[in-house]
């Protein structure tokens, strides 16, 4: 056996230093408040009507691209009051036209025509406003790095990260507070129970689907500077709108914000580590998840049983 | 996906598809589950195929094999981990697997080639016993040799879909709690039709991979997946067996024929799949199984 | 020798003892009924005998082989077969295909890939003969859906016939059937102990009583009363867990 020298030189293992880890933390953060603002509209939809919307993730991409033309004309405080509104009104126009239609039919048919939905209109935002994409600067005032005393931080995540917590407040505020928000959030864990009640129930899903089509269109709103406006954004959307669902259960809305914080921190972290994982890491999450818990952490319906 | 040049290339891109769904068919309507992640098995049919011509030996039927082989393998694994599942659950658990395998394809250069793919492997000649080889490069004898493939493949599924093995398989889509209280081990069915179906997408990518000369990650991509369950529904493969190959004429046409005309053609794809769902979700030749019945 | 044996066979759901520490002995050869009010764990405890729940405590054994741990369809290969209250059967297939496909289990057909199920002559000439035992051979060509809800259930438990069970348990058979009509199917049950056993769970109490060679009486999950109808009718714990209740045992 031979006797290792004293002072041989060990391979160091390339660790992050503590700013780093920070700052991905930070990041993962933010990144996850955002994932839950675009899961929060999908995942209401899911419980209280009871679809998968497959063209959740185009709502959000109509969301950007409504945002970048009207910002060029009216500015960034305009695009974002004004570009939720009109998708959420797209929204409607889509559920009584179309969605309405598959309600008391298998799950899968109403997967089947959202994906038809998605396309279309992605092939729509090609034709209207061109393949390429485009980026969209972030208003002035949050433009560059804030000094935070010890490192420096994107200004726009930071803007990010709050409009996506008043954002989710504003929606919790809803569903806690306001009467019709109860009947919403009575409906996201059990929707039978809503019609019972004697709620109007196509009046719900209705208003529902608007209200979660103008949730994915204002995600779509402030992601825009940071992902950039590009036909095929609505897929960055939609795929993590699902295993946040997976991960914190249908229709749960703390389940949601745990759940994307969750998937934001775990992506920040593998980029850190293991960068080559990062985008498998939330999928290999969702499997897990579903294997075990198939409920999620805070779900309680049973939606996806059958 | 790359067009197509000339109608031969483009009868054996809708054969192609056609074996596709097929296998992915078997999977859905026979046994009545919904896999919302077959382009993976699609595409490392194709990696397979690819491969093997790169940097094993150039040869048809060992590629062929092989691109087989990689897609049963995989979806052997996978369906062992899924077989419990049915419905909506078993659907999201194919739609994150199948996106791993597309993010693996993605960032696996040194294997996979990452984003810019396999490309530069033609194909090799067809060995026949006792006549000279057959060259594949000419459209036509690939077509040829893709037809019979595809016969061989069709009457393999016919003849398991009617075999006592595919009644149960009937059964446990019809009602998978009786099946097992007669005696089935209901979830190795479901693992058996998962690989098989599996198998047979990997053939057909294997062949796509032939047809195109290159393999790229966007082969697996959960969109590429999404179209093979619309082209299965859209011909009627839930109420016919050869639904899928309706389906699938339909898509290649459209997707070159319009596409020629108009870069975006997948407007009108999305818009035909839409009015399809909503006003006749039995698929096109379902509209023919209502007329049949009501005479 | 008893067909079947539970020792303490308990299950807990959520804090609750759906089945509490029931201790059983099934009788070859005879018909046993289980009554109790709604929520007793009659269902439970068949869910339990057939593997479809896993025990939190307790064992089962099938004559001499515990089964306590078994999946369901390696328990129904043993022997033991069920009907349930909700109809389970293969709406999409003819009423042959429903009782053939059952055959093929029994006959271990199931792996065969490539021969057409035509082919099979065995499994044919079981599956007509099965059809004329429970009298839905004019019927044959019809899907299972489009029957009349009698013959549905008659479907049912020729499904659970199919594999030549020597138990067979039958969850509430003649729910929703016809008054006309019942009489019929206790005495189709009662016929059936000739050749097997029968577990019964069942609310009509006059078939339960006319029928039944023992009656075994659960509340909250325990056993509460074991015996022949006679005794059962007079005994006093029954009558009070019964009293206000719909049941009556006159």
């Amino acid at each position: 056996m031979r006797l290792l020298p004293a002072c041989r030189p060990y391979r160091r293992i390339d660790m992050p230093d503590a700013f780093e880890f920070l700052s991905q933390g930070i990041n993962g953060v933010v990144m996850g408040l955002l994932l839950s603002t675009i899961a929060v509209g999908f995942t209401l939809m899911l419980g209280v009507i009871g679809i998968i919307n497959f063209a959740h993730g185009i709502l959000f991409a109509l969301g950007a691209y409504f945002a970048f033309t009207i910002k060029s004309l009216f500015g960034f405080w305009a695009a974002l009051i004004l570009s939720p509104i009109i998708v959420g009104i797209i929204g409607i126009i889509i559920e009584r036209l179309a969605i309405k239609r598959m309600y008391g039919k298998d799950v899968l048919f109403c997967l089947l025509l959202t994906f038809g939905i998605a396309m279309s209109v992605e092939e729509l935002i090609r034709m209207v406003w061109g393949k390429l994409g485009h980026s969209i600067a972030a208003p002035s005032f949050v433009s560059g790095s804030i000094d935070l005393g010890f490192m420096l931080y994107s200004k726009y995540r930071l803007l990010l990260a709050g409009l996506s917590a008043l954002i989710l407040f504003l929606v919790w505020l809803f569903l806690e507070k306001t009467s019709y928000g109860a009947v919403v959030k009575a409906g996201a864990q059990d929707s039978e129970m809503v019609g019972v009640l004697g709620n109007n129930i196509n009046r719900l899903r209705t208003f529902v689907f608007g209200f979660g089509s103008a949730l994915a269109g204002i995600a779509g709103v402030i992601a825009a500077p940071l992902w950039s406006v590009r036909p095929g954004m609505g897929n960055d959307a939609i795929m993590p709108a699902f295993v946040i669902v997976v991960l914190g259960g249908v229709g749960s809305f703390w389940g949601t914000v745990i759940g994307g914080l969750a998937v934001g921190l775990s992506i920040s972290l593998a980029v850190m580590f293991l960068p080559r994982v990062s985008d498998l890491v939330m999928y290999i999450l969702a499997a897990v998840v579903l294997l075990f818990w198939p409920r999620g952490i805070m779900g309680e319906k049973s939606l996806l049983e059958e | 996906m790359p067009l197509i040049k000339g109608y031969t290339a483009l009868a054996s891109e809708i054969l192609i598809y056609a074996m596709f769904a097929l296998g992915f068919n078997l999977l859905l309507s026979y046994t009545g589950l919904p896999s919302f992640g077959h382009a993976a098995f699609f595409g490392i049919g194709a990696y397979g195929l690819a491969l093997t011509q790169l940097k094993w030996v150039k040869d048809l039927w060992l590629g062929l094999f092989v691109g087989m082989l990689a897609a049963g393998f995989f979806a052997a694994l996978v369906g062992a981990i899924i077989a419990r599942k049915r419905g909506v659950y078993f659907a999201l658990l194919t739609l994150a697997f199948g996106q791993m395998f597309f993010f693996i394809a993605f960032r696996w250069d040194e294997v996979t080639g990452g984003e810019t793919g396999l490309t530069g492997f033609d194909r090799p000649p067809l060995a026949i016993p006792g006549l000279p080889p057959l060259n594949l490069t000419a459209p036509m004898n690939f077509y040829l040799f893709t037809l019979i493939v595809l016969m061989v493949v069709m009457i393999l599924i016919w003849r398991l879909i009617h075999s006592p093995f595919g009644s149960v398989l009937q059964a446990v889509k019809q009602n998978e709690l009786r099946a097992k209280y007669l005696g089935y081990n209901t979830i190795f069915y479901k693992w058996a039709s998962f690989t098989l179906s599996g198998m047979i997408s990997g053939l057909a990518g294997a062949m796509f991979a032939l047809q195109h000369g290159s393999v790229f990650p966007q082969y697996l991509y959960w969109t590429e997946s999404g179209n093979v369950v619309m082209i299965t529904i859209m011909g009627g493969g839930v109420v016919n067996f050869f639904g899928p190959v309706l389906g699938a004429g339909i898509f290649v046409i459209l997707q070159n024929a319009i596409g020629a005309l108009t870069e975006h053609w997948l407007f009108l794809l999305g818009l035909t799949f839409i009015l399809i769902v909503m006003v006749i979700p039995e698929g096109i030749l379902g509209l023919f199984k209502k007329t049949k019945t009501a005479q | 020798m008893p067909i079947l044996t539970t020792q303490d066979l308990t299950i807990v759901f959520g804090g609750l003892k759906a089945v509490d520490e029931v201790s059983l002995k099934i009788e070859k050869g005879k018909l046993t009924s289980v009554i109790g009010p709604n929520g007793a764990g009659k269902t439970t405890l068949f869910n339990l005998l057939t593997g479809f729940y896993k025990p939190s405590s307790g064992k089962i054994f099938f004559n001499v082989n515990e089964i306590t741990s078994l999946p369901v369809h390696k328990i129904v290969k043993l022997g033991i077969s069920r009907s349930f209250q909700i109809l389970k059967i293969f709406n999409d297939m003819t009423v042959f295909e429903n009782i053939r496909v059952a055959v093929q289990a029994q006959m271990n057909h199931g792996m065969e890939f490539f021969v057409s199920r035509d082919r099979l002559t065995d499994v044919w000439r079981r599956t007509e003969e099965i059809l004329e035992e429970i009298r839905l051979t004019p019927k044959v060509h019809l899907k299972a859906k489009n029957l009349s809800y009698g013959d549905k259930r008659i479907l049912e438990i020729g499904l659970s016939l199919a594999g030549n069970p020597h138990l067979l348990l039958l969850d509430e058979p003649t729910s929703g059937v016809g008054a006309h009509e019942k009489e019929g199917v206790a005495r189709f049950i009662h016929d059936l102990t000739k050749k097997l056993t029968v577990l019964l769970v069942e609310h009509n109490m006059d078939i339960v009583m006319g029928i039944s060679d023992r009656i075994v009486v659960m509340h909250q999950g325990r056993i509460i009363a074991d015996g022949s109808p006679e005794e059962i009718k007079n005994n006093d714990t029954v009558k009070e867990v019964y009293l206000g209740g719909k049941y009556c045992l006159a």
